[in-house]
């Protein structure tokens, strides 16, 4: 239709003829469509047709919408504002197609890559909890550390095993990522005896969880960046090993777990802000896009 | 003892208003969904206030008329403080001498603007489209009263008779000569894209 319109017009295709303002309105209809996922998504409870229709009227009809405009325009920019337009509409729809991509591929490396996946809003919580449960299992054997908090009512919550706190034999027991490198199903290991390790025993821990491991932890930026690779941080607790007696092995075991669950919600918000990044330039331009597109419309028909 | 997740103690850490809880990620999109609009409104507001249309043009002018790239009023006329949509043809003859084409034959009058067409960027103004010409020239005997010479003009190198200045050079008679320079005047481009003349 475009290309009969732009051969046989005596003008050349231009937005204004019968033939520009249908792709200009339906162009236009479908952003407004595209745009209508947001006010969908804020109220889930509408009952307007199936959230996976709307996500796939959103990424065609958005889409379509791109060379709807083009032909509107007859693939000239225009003036200040019909170019303004073209260039959000450009960037939505390119950052949205790339949004698409990211959405097919990252969800599923996250999948594999991060088993201890948790909620991303509670990930600052959860690592808060990971930092309670390790000192306090540093301080089952190194003694008072520094680091005691009431956490009575916190530690019910940080997930994980505490020497303090045995867990009841009959709890279903999740696989935790030492376990599910080990290809194990089962992780619950019998109980140890609770050792106090004198002071020289136990200094190369304290200085290790003070200086590296507590900061990594705490997501300090400069300290504890050895921890955050998985080969450089088994290369440590290995070392360490062979520094502590055997007595704290299994603390050890435990404290390589909540580093490694750690670095798991690490690599998690890095995914996610992959993942979700490309949102803060797809609805702001996108809002400005449908705000701008009304305007024109509304004095591309007055003059 | 060895460090174990189960499913009560995972559900145990969340926290069930989790979702109530502005996070940065939030707090950056919905500032920002604020934002871009408002720039955006900013922006154009700014231009309605200042009255300034240009915002609003459909693109900029031929080289030729770039000098009136700020007054639009020179083009659209302004009636009851609106500009009209199309160029009035007194605006064009108030600089230009058009003389009317082919007042005695052609029935329909055709508005200077409906082959030169402005706000195409820098673009040679006079080079109309091969179709503009065909619009009536394509079919002459439905177009004009009297025709007296090719009815099939689509472009010139098809259906076109000889120029007459060609004509003149080889020595045969010419209708053109004596006559109004219409065709000098209003078709120099396709006259340099066939040096040799047409048909």
């Amino acid at each position: 239709m475009y290309f009969l319109e732009a051969w046989l017009a005596p003008q050349g295709p231009r937005g204004g003829s019968a033939i520009g303002l249908i792709f200009g309105v339906l162009g236009f209809g479908f952003m407004i469509f595209a745009a209508a996922l947001g006010a969908r998504k804020r109220v889930p409870t509408w009952r307007v047709g199936r959230a996976k229709a709307w996500m796939r009227g959103h990424l065609w009809l958005g889409l379509l919408s791109l060379p709807l405009i083009l032909f509107h325009g007859g693939f000239h920019f225009g003036g200040t504002l019909t170019r303004v337009l073209m260039w959000l509409l450009i960037v939505t729809v390119a950052s949205g197609v790339y949004g698409a991509l990211l959405q097919n591929f990252i969800p599923k490396k996250m999948t594999v890559d991060i088993p201890l996946e948790t909620i991303y809003d509670e990930i600052s919580h959860v690592r808060g909890l990971l930092r309670e449960e390790a000192d306090r299992t540093v301080e089952s054997i190194c003694g008072d550390v520094g680091f005691a908090q009431d956490v009575s009512g916190e530690i019910q919550r940080a997930g994980g095993f505490t020497a303090l706190r045995p867990i009841a034999a009959s709890a279903a027991p999740l696989r935790t990522s030492a376990a599910v490198s080990a290809g194990a199903s089962a992780a619950v290991a019998p109980a140890a005896e609770i050792i106090l390790l004198s002071e020289a025993e136990s200094a190369p821990l304290r200085k290790f969880y003070i200086e590296e491991m507590r900061p990594f932890l705490e997501q300090s930026k400069s300290r504890g960046r050895r921890l955050a690779d998985e080969a450089r941080a088994s290369s440590v607790f290995v070392s360490l090993r062979t520094l502590l007696p055997a007595a704290a092995h299994n603390t050890l075991s435990d404290l390589e777990d909540i580093c490694d669950e750690a670095r798991q919600l690490l690599r998690q918000e890095r995914l996610h802000r992959w993942l979700h990044g490309w949102l803060l330039l797809h609805i702001p331009l996108s809002l400005a896009l449908i705000l701008l597109g009304a305007v024109h419309a509304v004095m591309a028909l007055r003059y | 003892m060895a460090r174990t997740r189960t499913t009560k103690t995972v559900a145990q850490r969340i926290d069930l208003n989790y979702f109530k809880r502005p996070t940065p990620f939030k707090r950056a999109k919905l500032w920002l969904a604020i934002l871009a609009p408002a720039i955006a409104l900013v922006w154009i507001g700014w231009h309605v206030l200042g009255r300034d249309n240009r915002v609003y043009s459909s693109g900029r002018l031929s080289e030729a008329h770039a000098v009136l790239e700020k007054e639009c009023a020179a083009c659209h006329v302004q009636q009851l403080g609106r500009y009209s949509a199309a160029a009035a043809d007194s605006a064009c003859l108030a600089c230009h001498d058009g003389p009317v084409h082919h007042a005695r034959n052609v029935n329909v009058k055709m508005a200077c603007a409906e082959c030169h067409v402005e706000h195409r960027g820098r673009v040679n103004l006079v080079a109309t489209k091969n179709q503009s010409c065909a619009q009536c020239h394509g079919d002459l005997s439905a177009a004009s009263r009297d025709s007296r010479y090719a009815q099939h003009i689509r472009s010139f190198a098809d259906g076109h008779p000889e120029f007459a200045a060609l004509r003149s050079v080889a020595g045969t008679s010419s209708w053109f000569v004596g006559k109004s320079p219409y065709y000098w005047q209003h078709s120099p481009t396709c006259i340099v894209r066939q040096p040799t003349g047409c048909g």
